[in-house]
């Protein structure tokens, strides 16, 4: 302690002379450079006794870095990472509050056990970890890999999904291990997938800075991506001339920025999407060249009888339909576009010709850089696939792709959605890298680098996530372990998984408070969080970020990563995990990843770089990262001198795949019995179901609890008052909330907004599990709802 | 229970040393006596009427900062209800006293020159289109005193001693982080400014010329680090 007091002074003094003395104590230059790294590093220790490190923020996918001030092993402070490129030391209300979420009071600190009468007891790791093994063991000896099942999260480190995958699908010989994600940001997968054969953004955040257009498709980025709308504008600001343009459902805080704003009925944006394109193929304003030499055309599946919705009728329990592509052409793309007009989609959308003619204006100025942002609104759709594949098609026909301030954007919801959901592939048909169960190489090379018999891993897709779920309520998946997310608060139609503990099916639930899902769970175990372990995210740019620990976790609390390694070797799945007890494993697990991404331009760089750097965009090749994927001078995969070269689309001639995609209507619309629309969605201030963020004091009391955003108009005719409660009733369950005209948007007539985060108000009582077609991501967007007085 | 105390204890002192290292030599004396008959240094050991003793900072800080920051360095929550004017209403360049009501403090956050490549990236706090300014990004308000949840948080506590100075007649360096606060009037001068920290000379509005803040150094440096900025893409 003397010791460390004697230091502290010493650096006291030195930043002194160092910082303010320039003029009175002359120094040599080595002199000087040695103060001001002495300085630095006082700086960095010395503000009340704090050590500062960096990691990124635990919530949105933005990836903005933080600086978190740790003092006598509690977190006490963060700031804005003014080193980190993403955010450059700003953040928002949820990102500095962040150290709140960590110290409730409530905070899971031993494994529990539920008893027969409901009841839980306290119980050791070793019983714990002992019952889960034998749990899953018992399940795959009765009844085989099927029956067990993994539903993770994307905000899962990549350590954490990485031991999940490798324990379920080299283990235990299942597929069935799927994230959270599916119900976040599936969409966006399968149309990068189907398009460009390679998942995620060719673009980065350097786009914010250098576009032209910002249009903004069902996407309220002033409260979800505030940082990003911040960067957007600032340039605004700086570059006279730059337009964002908002598309959407109601008017939200983004709406107040945007220089135009375009209202459309909920599920109406495929055909507007389709209604620009056709103005654009028919005025030929579209880059020729652009498609001759990177696109092909393909169209799939369009009966709307066929495809469904995954809700109603023979396909209520099980929801597996295969898109098929066929090949296409221009002169085919544009005769399907032809019945598209200003006048028809005008009809289906409420918007008026003239405006979907400025919208036209704005793709097909080939001199403006353009860059579509899209997030929930366009994903959280019953044909969230073929919206994603609309939004590239508008970018593939104008050239407007691959260069800066020129890409569609898909923004992500959760911190590591895209470094561990969409990378290391938890998802129920995914191996690493973008490799799938289905492909015997993919297999091969995954049994390969995990040191198992060829033949191991099993070819058969597992349970997308409201399959997954579907099964475990009619008993056929026996073992499921939930681990980092809420399915009792998020599921859609919550009505559906009801469960009375004790009813012969096993679940644990990993998390770090009580939540509704740990209420049904048989066992609970308490997890470690963010800085209470090492840990790696893959943010929405590319960008892998790696933190240290800071902290101990409270109580007994261990990482998820490390409870799971602990059961497989419980299994005697060991080998899958061969590094020595008591050592440090982050680095070789993570060496062993990265092997899976190497040399097929996903690469991801080496540990070692990975904790010196604010994080670096993938591919990383030599060490140095990529800005922008496909694109000639800045991605090392491309040859070519100039443009772009789509090389990860084997099965399009390393072309991009235009799809043409129809207009469907939503699986449920208003009528005279639900005369409203029911939009859900999040707050600035909640981060999704609300577990961490309302255990923080500032951003509980600034918005408490749920409340349904409704037209002053409709509260008139109603006779409800601002604040007066109303009951809200759809085909699967009601709720009541307080109606609020003056919250943080602004619904249209006829349509109704509430938030998700307040588990007391489940709003997923009355959403409709309908799910779309290819992605099988539910629709929490749309759904009819009733509204009375209470 | 497990509340951290140390988080209430003072924050060492960080004086002490420099004090030791400070000599005064009769140079430094001729100059300070020109300063302070301009105004800008304070007579009687560094102590004049318009610096509180430490205590009466401490007691403030206790009352009114750790009330509104979660820690130090944290935006403070918004004090008052809802108003339907946009927030740079009241909270503008300067201190507003509106009657019957109280102080409205100045804008903090200053005036980003836009050409600038060193400013903050994130203009937020800036007029965009005419609009009102994004505040609530980072400060919200106080609609309920309840928690969902206690909690057992306890953030770093503010500064409550004042900036160390090289020797006794220089200026005092900036004790606390001054990112993105870059307006000092707002807190330091006009009819919202604390007593024990309002400056004697508000009319030298350039505050930085002699006074240092404490992370200049790793700002600039970080600065200068910052990849992919602004609209010029290298090739």
């Amino acid at each position: 302690m003397s010791h460390f007091h004697r230091n502290l002074d010493r650096r006291h003094f030195l930043y002194a002379l160092g910082a303010g003395g320039s003029a009175v104590v002359a120094f040599s230059c080595g002199d000087q450079e040695r103060a001001r790294a002495i300085t630095e590093r006082a700086l960095t220790t010395d503000l009340g006794g704090v050590s500062w490190d960096k990691a990124p923020c635990r919530f949105c996918g933005t990836g903005c870095g933080v600086e978190v001030g740790v003092r006598e092993g509690r977190v006490v402070a963060v700031r804005g990472d003014q080193a980190a490129p993403v955010n450059r030391g700003l953040l928002c209300v949820k990102g500095y509050h962040l150290p709140g979420f960590l110290y409730g009071e409530d905070r899971l600190r031993h494994p529990q056990r539920r008893r027969a009468d409901g009841t839980l007891e306290r119980i050791g790791w070793d019983e714990a970890l002992d019952l889960v093994a034998t749990e899953f063991g018992r399940t795959l000896d009765e009844l085989g890999p099927d029956a067990v099942g993994m539903y993770g999260s994307g905000q899962w480190t990549v350590f954490d999904g990485y031991a999940a995958l490798k324990w379920v699908k080299g283990g235990m010989r299942s597929n069935n291990l799927d994230p959270n994600a599916r119900l976040c940001m599936a969409s966006a997968v399968m149309g990068f997938m189907t398009q460009f054969q390679s998942d995620e953004p060719m673009g980065c955040y350097d786009d914010f800075e250098a576009a032209d257009d910002f249009v903004l498709w069902g996407n309220n980025m002033a409260e979800m991506h505030p940082v990003l709308f911040s960067r957007i504008l600032e340039t605004k600001q700086r570059k006279p001339g730059t337009r964002l343009i908002d598309l959407g459902t109601r008017r939200t805080p983004t709406t107040d920025y945007a220089d135009l704003y375009v209202e459309f009925r909920p599920g109406s944006d495929l055909a507007l999407a389709n209604g620009i394109l056709h103005l654009l193929v028919r005025s030929g304003r579209i880059d020729r060249s652009f498609i001759a030499e990177n696109v092909v055309f393909r169209r799939g599946i369009e009966d709307l009888d066929e495809i469904g919705f995954g809700c109603y009728g023979e396909q209520a329990e099980r929801y597996t339909f295969q898109d098929t592509a066929s090949v296409a052409s221009f002169e085919e793309f544009a005769g399907f576009l032809e019945p598209y007009t200003p006048q028809r989609v005008g009809e289906i959308s409420g918007v008026d010709p003239a405006t979907i003619e400025r919208l036209a204006d704005v793709y097909g100025d080939l001199r403006r850089g353009t860059v579509s942002l899209w997030c929930m609104g366009v994903n959280q759709h019953t044909r969230g696939t073929w919206m994603n594949n609309l939004l590239n098609d508008l970018h593939l026909v104008t050239g407007k792709i691959s260069r800066p301030g020129a890409n569609p954007w898909s923004l992500t919801g959760q911190p590591s959605a895209c470094g561990t959901a969409r990378e290391v592939g938890t998802l129920s048909n995914r191996l690493p890298a973008d490799m799938v169960v289905t492909n015997p190489e993919h297999r091969a090379k995954a049994e390969e680098i995990w040191g198992l018999e060829p033949g191991t891993i099993n070819p058969k897709p597992g349970l997308h996530t409201v399959d997954l779920f579907r099964a475990f309520q009619r008993g056929e998946v026996r073992s499921l372990w939930i681990q980092t997310t809420n399915p009792w608060v998020s599921l859609p139609n919550l009505n559906r998984w009801r469960r009375q503990p004790g009813d012969g099916r096993f679940l644990v639930v990993s998390d770090i408070y009580p939540t509704p899902t740990t209420e049904v769970a048989d066992l609970i175990l308490p997890s470690a969080a963010w800085v209470e372990r090492e840990g790696v995210f893959g943010n929405s740019e590319r960008r892998t970020q790696q933190w240290h620990k800071m902290v101990e976790p409270p109580g007994e609390a261990m990482e998820d990563a490390q409870q799971i390694i602990e059961v497989a070797r419980r299994m005697g799945m060991a080998h899958l995990f061969p590094w020595p007890d008591g050592e440090n494993w982050h680095e070789p697990m993570f060496e062993e990843y990265r092997r899976f991404t190497l040399g097929i331009g996903k690469d991801l760089a080496s540990y070692r770089q990975l904790q010196e750097a604010r994080g670096l965009r993938w591919p990383v090749v030599d060490g140095r990262e990529t800005r922008y994927r496909y694109a000639a001078g800045e991605d090392p995969y491309v040859t070519k001198r100039e443009g772009v070269h789509f090389y990860k689309a084997k099965g399009y001639e390393q072309k991009a795949a235009v799809w043409l995609r129809p207009y469907h209507p939503p699986a449920e619309e208003p009528d005279e019995q639900y005369p409203f629309w029911l939009c859900t969605g999040r707050v600035l201030e909640h981060w999704h179901t609300g577990s961490m963020t309302r255990r923080v004091r500032e951003l509980h009391q600034a918005v408490p609890a749920a409340y349904v955003e409704m037209n002053p108009a409709d509260m008139t005719e109603l006779g409800v008052q601002e604040g007066q409660p109303v009951r809200l009733r759809s085909r699967r369950g009601e709720l009541v909330l307080p109606a609020r005209s003056d919250a943080k948007g602004h619904a249209p007539r006829g349509s109704l907004f509430v938030p998700f985060f307040d588990e007391s108000k489940l709003v997923n009582l009355l959403t409709l599990d309908a799910m779309d077609n290819i992605s099988k991501e539910p629709d929490y967007k749309k759904c009819a709802v009733a509204v009375e007085r209470a | 229970m497990r509340r951290d105390r140390s988080a209430e204890r003072r924050p060492r002192s960080s004086t002490s040393a420099i004090d030791r290292a400070a000599t005064a030599p009769v140079a430094i004396a001729a100059v300070w006596l020109v300063l302070a008959a301009v105004g800008c240094v304070p007579t009687q050991r560094g102590r004049g009427p318009h610096w509180g003793d430490a205590a009466s900072v401490e007691a403030t800080n206790d009352e009114v900062r750790r009330e509104r920051r979660a820690y130090r360095g944290a935006p403070p929550v918004i004090p008052h209800g809802e108003h339907p004017s946009p927030c740079t209403a009241c909270h503008a360049g300067q201190a507003v006293v509106v009657a019957g009501v109280g102080i409205a403090p100045a804008n903090p956050h200053g005036v980003v020159d836009a050409s600038s490549s060193a400013a903050p990236a994130l203009s937020l706090h800036q007029e965009i289109s005419g609009r009102t300014r994004d505040c609530r990004q980072c400060h919200v308000p106080r609609v309920v005193e309840s928690t969902f949840v206690a909690s057992e948080f306890a953030g770093l506590r503010s500064p409550s001693q004042r900036g160390s100075r090289q020797h006794p007649l220089a200026p005092p360096r900036i004790p606390h982080p001054s990112w993105m606060r870059e307006n000092c009037l707002a807190c330091h001068a006009g009819p919202a400014a604390r007593p024990e920290i309002a400056t004697s000379h508000p009319e030298r509005v350039v505050c930085r010329q002699c006074h240092v803040p404490v992370d200049r150094v790793l700002a600039a440096e970080r600065l200068d680090t910052w990849p992919g900025r602004g609209a010029e893409i290298a090739p």
